[in-house]
């Protein structure tokens, strides 16, 4: 059974409560430093545009700028410890059922590679955020997960390196919400990792179908995939939705029953989300496409309440306890236990 | 000159179909010999269960004597065919014994039936696998086979169609093995 507001009893509440309470006085602590900062770099950048005698503002501007965002991370990343360390962990702990939560995750940029999920690598991978739980006798880890590619300018500059854009895009996102802008990414959301209930040695992935047409159409497929097979499946509405990919087709087929395929258009459906599933020593990782950046906290995204903590933890431990169901990991019935 | 230019372009295209031909044909081959390997698990897993559960089992030793019997008939097939007819009616006594199994509760309590019960549902889970894959190689196959301009070569060098491996009506209306393992 998913955790829900009422299973906070008044004495853990009062703890998560507190932890709030701290959180959201730092936030307008946070929140008050960045303020009088900006307007010092502004009233500077005037200052110096007047001694500048005038003329172009553009240095001005973006040293302000600069200056403004720099301060904006340190303080993003100050409150985004705190709340993570206090309030997450205070929720999970109140919460039990055998959960637990980790500010770091293990997923490492070689187990995401060696997925073989996406055909674009990406330049940079960040992993945070590992949630571990057991729905019934299966056990789950999820992981949020960020792929970014390189953004390059008209003239070829690599723009996320470092430097002042840099600076002004974390800025902005520490300022504004959550959210984050899925341009530049390869991939951004949750990785669910799931024991599988069957034993298996071989690689089998399961990608849009588009994307294995315009890839492997077009430009050739990834090198890792070149080693797979593609793997005809008899549903025509799964083809027409994926394409598998394996290292052995018949271990492809005795993973992806008819009924598997059935219930993966199910998941799909049910989630709202494009999703790509690997089987991998002897388990399932499906990638979940999300636009949220959870249990984070921007300076001004409001205050923090036990129940939009609460919240998104019950979203992201639901859809990891909703894939069991729908994938039915659960019926264990063969040899693996 | 342009006679024998287009003789070499036929001679090259035909050696072409052919090799495809025979490529498929070897896959297919590859499938039912993998099918093969299932069978020979799933018949010696037969004897074991049929072992464990006559005990339990006392008017009811038919569904067992069949079971031993179409077993037998099972591994004497030689020819795909005979070996795909015989493998259906095995499954679907197979399937009788999972219903009548349904009535020794007390069989769940030990622990050499659950586990030959589980290497079971393994082995047959991997055998429907492998037939799915053996129609794949077959399908592919008999598509080549009869669609021109292959079929011209196909007719001319003996490349028969092969046979898909079908439920037949009977087995459609198969158990379902997991209430074995409810409590």
């Amino acid at each position: 059974m998913s955790p829900s507001p009422a299973t906070l009893d008044a004495a853990t509440r009062a703890r998560v409560q507190a932890g709030c309470n701290f959180v959201n006085s730092e936030i307008g602590r946070l929140r008050k430093r960045v303020t009088m900062i900006t307007i010092a770099a502004v009233g500077g950048a005037i200052i110096l545009w007047m001694f500048m005698g005038g003329g172009d503002p553009r240095l001005p501007v973006f040293a302000a700028l600069a200056i403004s965002a720099f301060f904006a991370n340190r303080a993003r990343l100050e409150l985004k410890k705190s709340y993570k360390g206090i309030v997450v962990r205070r929720m999970v702990a109140a919460l039990g059922k055998g959960l637990s939560y980790t500010a770091e995750s293990t997923m490492s940029r070689a187990t995401f590679d060696d997925m073989d999920l996406f055909s674009e690598r990406g330049d940079r991978f960040e992993s945070e955020d590992q949630v571990i739980g057991k729905k019934g006798e299966v056990p789950y880890a999820l992981h949020e997960v960020r792929v970014r590619r390189k953004e390059r300018s008209s003239r070829n500059r690599v723009m996320f390196g470092g430097g002042g854009a840099q600076l002004i895009a974390f800025g902005i996102d520490a300022l504004g919400s959550r959210s984050l802008s899925r341009g530049n990414f390869v991939f951004s959301g949750l990785v669910v990792q799931l024991d599988f209930n069957k034993n298996f040695r071989g690689h089998s992935v399961v990608v849009p179908d588009k994307e294995a047409q315009i890839l492997g159409g077009l430009f050739g497929e990834s090198e890792r995939r070149k080693s797979k097979s593609i793997v005809h499946l008899e549903n025509p509405d799964f083809e027409s939705m994926f394409a598998v990919y394996s290292s052995d087709d018949q271990e492809a087929r005795y993973l992806i029953t008819p009924k598997l395929m059935e219930l993966i258009m199910e998941a799909q459906a049910l989630l709202g989300a494009q999703l790509r599933l690997c089987f991998m020593s002897n388990h399932l990782w499906v990638t979940v496409p999300q636009e949220k950046d959870r249990f984070d906290v921007g300076l001004f995204s409001g205050t923090v309440t036990p129940e939009s903590v609460l919240g998104d933890f019950i979203e992201v431990v639901a859809l990891a306890e909703r894939l069991v169901d729908t994938l039915d990991l659960e019926t264990r019935i063969w040899t693996k236990v | 000159m342009l006679i024998l230019g287009g003789i070499l372009v036929l001679g090259i295209f035909g050696v072409g179909v052919y090799n495809s031909l025979i490529r498929r044909r070897n896959r297919v081959d590859q499938a039912f010999s993998s099918i093969e390997v299932q069978l020979t698990q799933r018949y010696d897993l037969i004897p074991k269960l049929v072992e464990t559960v006559k005990q339990y089992m006392g008017h009811e030793r038919t569904v067992l004597e069949d079971i031993v019997r179409l077993r037998q008939k099972a591994v004497s097939a030689t020819d795909p065919s005979q070996k795909i007819a015989a493998d259906n009616e095995l499954t679907r006594a197979m399937g009788q014994l999972n219903v009548t199994l349904e009535n020794y509760p007390q069989l769940k309590a030990s622990d050499t039936f659950v586990q030959l019960q589980r290497s079971l549902n393994e082995v047959e889970e991997q055998l429907a696998a492998a037939r799915r894959s053996y129609n794949a190689s077959v399908m592919e196959y008999n598509t080549a086979v009869q669609t021109f301009p292959n079929s011209l070569i196909a007719g001319s060098m003996d490349f028969g169609t092969r046979t898909m491996f079908v439920a037949d009506d009977k087995k459609r209306g198969d158990v379902d093995m997991r209430g074995l393992f409810q409590a």
